[in-house]
């Protein structure tokens, strides 16, 4: 199960640059020769977010070619 | 491939050996899941989409309340930047004290621990050898390496499949190697995820024994592609085995030309001395760049 430490390490990224807001959605690249699976990823990113500005937010998985895994960018809410 | 939202087709497919038939494990070929899992279906024309997000479309409630102001923040950051900055600390902790690391990887069964074994003995006289182990559980392969005449430290990562940067790091806390010594990190027993995670180790070994498939390059593609150096192991048994060695080399070149490769025989001793002369070589060389 490395797609837990893989879901780790985008709800840190996430979670620090929130800083306390409410994150929507979250998209990363995840390459095709990463041997990273989407569902496993989705379920582990699920798992991680509780407690965190991510959770409940949806994981966005835009496929790539070659072996990137990069967090792209989140959608936030601001306070009104 | 869905041009709008960039997940394409599933990777989980069924294949059928008899008839040659692959099937996506979707139930409509035209629908697919996401990774949140929301279920969206594609219309065979690609600019006409039927999405049912139901985290979209907040639109629709906007008589009710007003939805919060959504701002989109870029990241554009490696996922495993962490880790990989605590690759290169370790890296740099490594070459400062001319210490070779070798991070040794390969499935469950494929005689690392024995290699080890071996290898302890044959290099300390000469050496000074640490070795630093991976399991999920037991400090079983820890006590072998104690028994052979290494200092070591026993990682059990309880689920986790490989180990990372960070438990490298607090491992060389632990056993504390000596300057100008050899680390030997036995990778937990995986084809897949260690190699996805920088150690900051100065070599990667795969090592492939004659009792698994020869085409396991070609499967486990990731593996050979991070690896320095192949290890052929338990040639002894090749002639009982249907392991074709010169295909299994052939296809290891295949997916990493730069891959070099060594046959051997940990049980036996067999080629081992050119393994041995290998680790030399590195260890020269890595204490030679220390300075540079």
């Amino acid at each position: 199960m490395h797609e837990l430490a893989i879901a780790q390490g985008i709800i840190e990224k996430v979670d620090e640059t929130a800083a306390g807001r409410k994150v929507r959605r979250v998209i990363v690249e995840i390459g095709r020769d990463s041997c990273v699976s989407a569902e496993a990823l989705a379920f582990s990113f699920d798992l991680v977010a509780e407690g965190s500005a991510a959770h409940g937010a949806v994981l966005d998985v835009r496929s790539v070619m070659g072996t990137t895994l990069n967090v792209k960018s989140m959608e936030v809410e601001e306070a009104a | 491939m869905c041009g709008s939202c960039g997940c394409g087709s599933s990777e989980l497919t069924m294949t059928n050996l008899e008839t040659g038939k692959q099937t996506p494990l979707t139930d409509d070929p035209l629908e697919h899941v996401h990774a949140d899992g929301t279920r969206h279906r594609h219309h065979p024309e690609p600019d006409h989409h039927d999405h049912h997000h139901d985290h979209e479309h907040t639109h629709d409630h906007a008589q009710h309340h007003e939805p919060a102001p959504v701002s989109t923040i870029d990241l554009n950051t490696r996922i495993l930047a962490k880790n990989d900055a605590a690759a290169a600390q370790n890296r740099a902790w490594f070459k400062g004290r001319e210490i070779l690391a070798i991070n040794l990887m390969s499935a469950p069964g494929a005689g690392k621990t024995t290699l080890l074994e071996r290898t302890i003995a044959s290099l300390k006289g000469d050496h000074k050898v640490f070795v630093l182990e991976g399991d999920q559980a037991t400090d079983h392969d820890g006590a072998r390496m104690k028994a052979a005449g290494a200092p070591a430290v026993q990682i059990n990562t309880g689920q986790g499949c490989h180990l990372d940067a960070d438990m490298l790091a607090r491992g060389i806390g632990e056993l504390k190697p000596a300057s100008g010594s050899i680390l030997f990190i036995e990778n937990v027993g995986n084809l897949v995820c260690p190699a996805l995670f920088d150690l900051g180790e100065a070599r990667r070994v795969a090592i492939l024994s004659v009792t698994e498939g020869d085409d396991k390059p070609l499967k486990y593609p990731h593996m050979f592609r991070a690896a320095d150096l192949m290890l052929l192991n338990k040639i002894d048994l090749a002639p009982h085995v249907r392991f074709d060695r010169q295909r299994a080399i052939a296809f290891a070149h295949q997916v990493n030309p730069a891959i070099k490769v060594l046959e051997l025989s940990a049980q036996t001793g067999e080629g081992v001395d050119a393994w041995l002369r290998w680790i030399d070589a590195e260890h020269a060389t890595v204490r030679a760049e220390a300075f540079v």
